[in-house]
């Protein structure tokens, strides 16, 4: 089992459209072909987002049950302590929830935001990751 | 930012014009919280009642959770292409996130330190 930590942004991106380039990993994720990480930052921050101007147009009671089935699909770590690896500060939550579940990969569309792999992770794109299972060499 | 000037009726009723209703997605019954901000604005937020056990109800275990999780993203999704909100730029996601990031870290700075 593959174990990822899922950036906030690649995550909206799979659950708000089926067509984009993430959407694949959230039907790995249903799949059981990926094992996602949280940790109550993480999840925080996913919740969070759905709060932002256009996002409050979403169904309330849809947003709060994905955030319940979210916690229970996942596997919830805690985080051992703040990291300070990326420059955005916030993207440091997520490498510290991927330090915490010892996830192969933190899946992200802002690689700029993670500039190099910590320990047992890579950062990788949906994409990338996509590729990697095809060609099985992950 | 869309304003429109309204008059106080009797009872402190008074009309929110349509266009304003439209662009907030509310319509007759809907529920309104109304808060007096920094003692001079008033703030209108819609909200919605729920059924507790519908969003509280967890599922039993991972693999029930998995089932769920594709119903309620596709249901999201549905939801989000009738909006129009699935053609989303990243950059714009990029900016909700960061808002959210912002807005947490605001929340965070309030609690009280132990």
């Amino acid at each position: 089992m593959i174990r990822v930590v899922v950036d906030t942004s690649a995550m909206v991106a799979a659950v708000m459209s089926p067509a984009g380039p993430n959407a694949p990993v959230l039907e790995l994720i249903k799949a059981g072909r990926l094992r996602p990480y949280l940790t109550d930052d993480v999840l925080a921050e996913y919740y969070q987002v759905f709060e932002y101007d256009r996002l409050r147009h979403l169904d309330r009671r849809r947003i709060a049950r994905l955030r319940l089935v979210l916690e229970v699909a996942a596997i919830k770590v805690k985080s051992g302590g703040r990291l300070k690896i990326s420059g955005h500060e916030s993207d440091n939550r997520i490498y510290e929830c991927a330090l915490a579940a010892k996830a192969h990969y933190i899946i992200t569309e802002n690689t700029k935001h993670f500039p190099k792999p910590h320990k047992y992770t890579k950062i990788i794109t949906a994409r990338q990751l996509l590729q990697l299972l095809e060609a099985g060499q992950t | 930012m869309s304003q429109a000037l309204v008059k106080l009726q009797r009872k402190g009723a008074m009309v929110i014009p349509r266009s304003l209703r439209e662009a907030m997605g509310v319509s007759e019954g809907s529920l309104m919280k109304v808060a007096v901000v920094e003692g001079r604005q008033l703030l209108v937020t819609p909200q919605l009642t729920i059924d507790r056990d519908l969003v509280t109800a967890r599922p039993k275990n991972r693999k029930q959770a998995l089932l769920e999780l594709g119903k309620v993203v596709d249901e999201i999704r549905q939801e989000a292409k009738e909006k129009g909100l699935d053609k989303m730029s990243m950059a714009e996601i990029n900016r909700a996130v960061a808002k959210a990031r912002r807005d947490l870290k605001k929340e965070n700075s309030k609690r009280p330190v132990r």
